[in-house]
């Protein structure tokens, strides 16, 4: 579905990226993981426009995201950010219809939207008129995911969207998040710097570091076959996370 | 969402509707903001009157400058004025001596000058009787000895040729400490012994309530001050009659007459108006019926001034501010121009802004609006910028990532997010709109100022708390309201605490 074909970004003469190439397959979740810093949320940035490759390439569905309408490209992503971004001045059901209000899409149109995705979610009708200041942290996430769903986009950019929420919340998440993709059986491409989530969510895991790609695989062939000393590493850092969320740890 | 532009175009629509709407007026009479000039303004403003034509006016417009340049914008028709003043600081490049030659350069100027009006109103210094029998001055030559002497002058007298600027060459004077002050305040600072010695004019009616000696000028230096009236020549053919008119004050008001008249209105506190009327009966025999305004009629026409000075320039500087602040956060070195700007503009003191005014926009209202107008801008400006900036950029990057175009995303996201700062920025603007506009008129524009003027002039509290206390109290009105729009304009989502929450 996305395609990199070096891919190189610089922020301030420090490499972001440095030639980078991967492709993520339809209709399966990619996790994208790696140490802070490692360019992760960049790839992720790159995919929907807001940042600008300085060379190669970025293709979607064959076609290099056009910089004319990129506009409307983007109404085909959706995009959740760590803390939800929500806009606080706006209610649930304003956050949420933003965008289809822009689009001039009929009210019955937007109500059955909404309807399903609070089914979908699991979140409170009577809550549509509450404010951001008003919700939980779960319950934020919840609403940036039925905002990012409301055009019914063909992929689902995730950029840590579970790292603000306290364990209990963030574990209840995770199910329910799962259970969400494989019933919207949308592609989905996911950043986050916990293997533990990566082996729950990703058919395919992408591991970075210092801006480039070291192995991208299943969790098994990350676990049995390394490319390199680092993916052990980095494995082995977070080896008790990793069995608590049922991976398939030896 | 609520439009909440459109609150804002209700209520300044609204100041609209306060503004008065004159009558063709004929003869625009103007005075200086000395009491002299403008008793002298207002009897020849009734006796056009009690002829049946419409005469208006405009009071204490400030220094001869600004007199003399409306009488050329034509936005005056005639005021007061003195030969001395016309010859030694008007003309004064012209080295003027005799009044022929005068009348003859203002013919070519399109200026008439009456025949003299009968009193000579000359310069002169003065001290206090103590003073005199101490140190034994007694002529201006003698103060080359009185080195300690502190001066206090008017500060028109102060800057002029046949002033203190052409005197203290003339007599060799030493003295460096000198204080320019308001006339009016400066019989107070020598009664207090602040000063030694002021300058006075030989009519005022002070001179002998404070029982002041007058410094013999034994050097001849003032020149004589005859009043006269300057008029615009068109006025002649405009106005049949007109000279007939001037011909019935020509003469007619002595020098011990002028004192008389002065007293009244500085000592025993009568309007000038009334003190005209009276002139006009007692001593030429002409009745004028004197509608004087009620207190609620004046009051009420300061409010629609006030209101209508302030009101059209905050709302001119909110159509402008608000766009430059968005421009402001979209280029980086024009926004550090744009607020450079509006920041130079703030450090000009208002007195200065309105009187530089004056050349481009003349006297009255627009000066004003105009001046009022530009102090406006920095507080929006500023608070726009910074409301903008002062979102988090994952919230822009959100709006981006949905898709949003930039128009869009300014009036859907960021301008409400912004709203309670631009909101407080109009705030800080309209208040000091307010309390600068009391200012306005010194330049003839009206207002709250206008007691304020008056009562500065005639040492009188009351009149100037006429002024002070409504300007202080709709400057605290408008911050109330302003709080209120805040509940209106401000987001819900942005005004609500935070819930416990699971």
């Amino acid at each position: 579905m996305f395609q990199l074909q070096n891919v190189s970004k610089h922020f301030n003469g420090i490499d972001a990226l440095k030639s980078i190439s991967f492709l993520t397959p339809k209709n399966s979740t990619t996790v994208l993981i790696g140490p802070s810093g490692c360019g992760k949320s960049t790839v992720l940035r790159l995919m929907i426009g807001l940042v600008v490759q300085d060379t190669g390439k970025v293709i979607f569905n064959k076609e290099e995201i056009p910089k004319l309408k990129v506009l409307s490209f983007r109404r085909k992503i959706g995009y959740v950010i760590q803390d939800g971004g929500l806009f606080p001045h706006l209610s649930v059901k304003q956050n949420i219809s933003l965008m289809a209000e822009y689009l001039k899409q009929s009210p019955d149109e937007i109500q059955a939207r909404i309807s399903f995705l609070c089914e979908l979610t699991q979140f409170p009708l009577k809550r549509l008129d509450a404010y951001p200041v008003q919700l939980s942290g779960g319950q934020k996430q919840r609403v940036s995911l039925m905002r990012a769903l409301m055009l019914d986009p063909a992929v689902l950019l995730l950029d840590e969207p579970l790292g603000a929420l306290d364990p209990m919340v963030r574990s209840k998440m995770q199910r329910e998040l799962k259970r969400i993709f494989q019933d919207l059986d949308k592609t989905v491409i996911m950043v986050t710097h916990d293997i533990g989530e990566a082996a729950f969510f990703g058919d395919s895991i992408i591991l970075m570091n210092e801006g480039a790609v070291i192995q991208h695989g299943t969790m098994t062939e990350l676990l049995e076959t390394p490319n390199e000393q680092f993916v052990e590493d980095f494995i082995n850092a977070q080896r008790n996370s990793l069995g608590s969320v049922g991976g398939n740890s030896p | 969402m609520k439009n909440w532009m459109n609150y804002f175009f209700i209520i300044f629509l609204s100041y609209g509707f306060c503004q008065q709407t004159e009558d063709p007026v004929k003869i625009v009479v103007g005075s200086k903001k000395f009491t002299e000039s403008i008793i002298l303004g207002e009897i020849i403003t009734q006796l056009v009157q009690t002829k049946g034509l419409l005469a208006s006016h405009k009071k204490q417009l400030g220094g001869t400058r600004i007199l003399w340049n409306a009488l050329l914008a034509g936005e005056i028709d005639m005021y007061p004025d003195y030969t001395g003043t016309v010859m030694r600081e008007i003309l004064s490049e012209l080295e003027i001596t005799d009044e022929d030659r005068l009348r003859q350069i203002l013919f070519e100027m399109g200026v008439g000058i009456s025949q003299a009006i009968g009193f000579n109103n000359t310069y002169a210094l003065g001290i206090k009787e103590e003073t005199w029998n101490k140190s034994g001055v007694n002529q201006i030559s003698d103060l080359k000895k009185y080195t300690e002497f502190i001066f206090g002058f008017s500060n028109e007298f102060m800057n002029r040729e046949d002033g203190w600027l052409g005197l203290k060459g003339y007599y060799q004077l030493p003295q460096k400490n000198v204080r320019g002050l308001d006339h009016d305040l400066a019989y107070r600072g020598l009664e207090s012994g602040d000063i030694h010695l002021i300058d006075m004019y030989s009519t005022d009616a002070e001179i002998e309530y404070y029982n002041l000696k007058r410094l013999y000028d034994d050097k001849k230096f003032f020149p004589p001050y005859r009043a006269i009236f300057l008029y615009r020549l068109d006025l002649v053919s405009r106005v049949p009659g007109f000279l007939s008119i001037l011909e019935m004050i020509e003469g007619r008001i002595s020098e011990s007459i002028m004192i008389k008249l002065n007293g009244r209105v500085k000592l025993e506190k009568k309007s000038e108006k009334s003190v005209a009327t009276q002139f006009l009966k007692s001593n030429l025999g002409i009745r004028v019926k004197l509608d004087e305004e009620t207190k609620i009629d004046v009051f009420i026409q300061r409010t629609k001034e006030h209101l209508f000075l302030s009101g059209i320039s905050l709302f001119g500087a909110i159509l402008i501010s608000i766009p430059l602040g968005i421009l402001a956060t979209r280029r980086k070195k024009i926004g550090q121009f744009i607020l450079g700007i509006a920041g130079i503009i703030q450090t000009i003191p208002s007195l200065a802004l309105l009187v530089f005014m004056i050349p481009l926009l003349g006297i009255g209202e627009m000066p004003a609006i105009a001046a009022l107008f530009l102090y406006s801008l920095l507080p929006i400006i500023r608070n726009t910028h910074t409301g903008i900036m002062n979102i988090p950029g994952e919230m822009l990057e959100s709006a981006d990532a949905l898709g949003l175009p930039r128009l869009v995303r300014l009036r859907l996201i960021e301008l409400p997010m912004a709203s309670r700062s631009i909101l407080a920025g109009i705030k800080t603007s309209a208040v000091i709109n307010i309390g600068t506009a009391t200012l306005g008129a010194l330049i003839g524009a009206g207002g709250y100022g206008q007691p304020i003027l008056t009562g500065i002039r005639l040492d009188d509290t009351g009149l100037i708390l006429q002024g002070a206390v409504p300007a202080a109290t709709l400057a605290l009105l408008v911050q109330v309201i302003f709080e209120g729009m805040e509940k209106l304009i401000v987001p819900r989502g942005l005004q609500i605490k935070p819930e416990n929450v699971e």
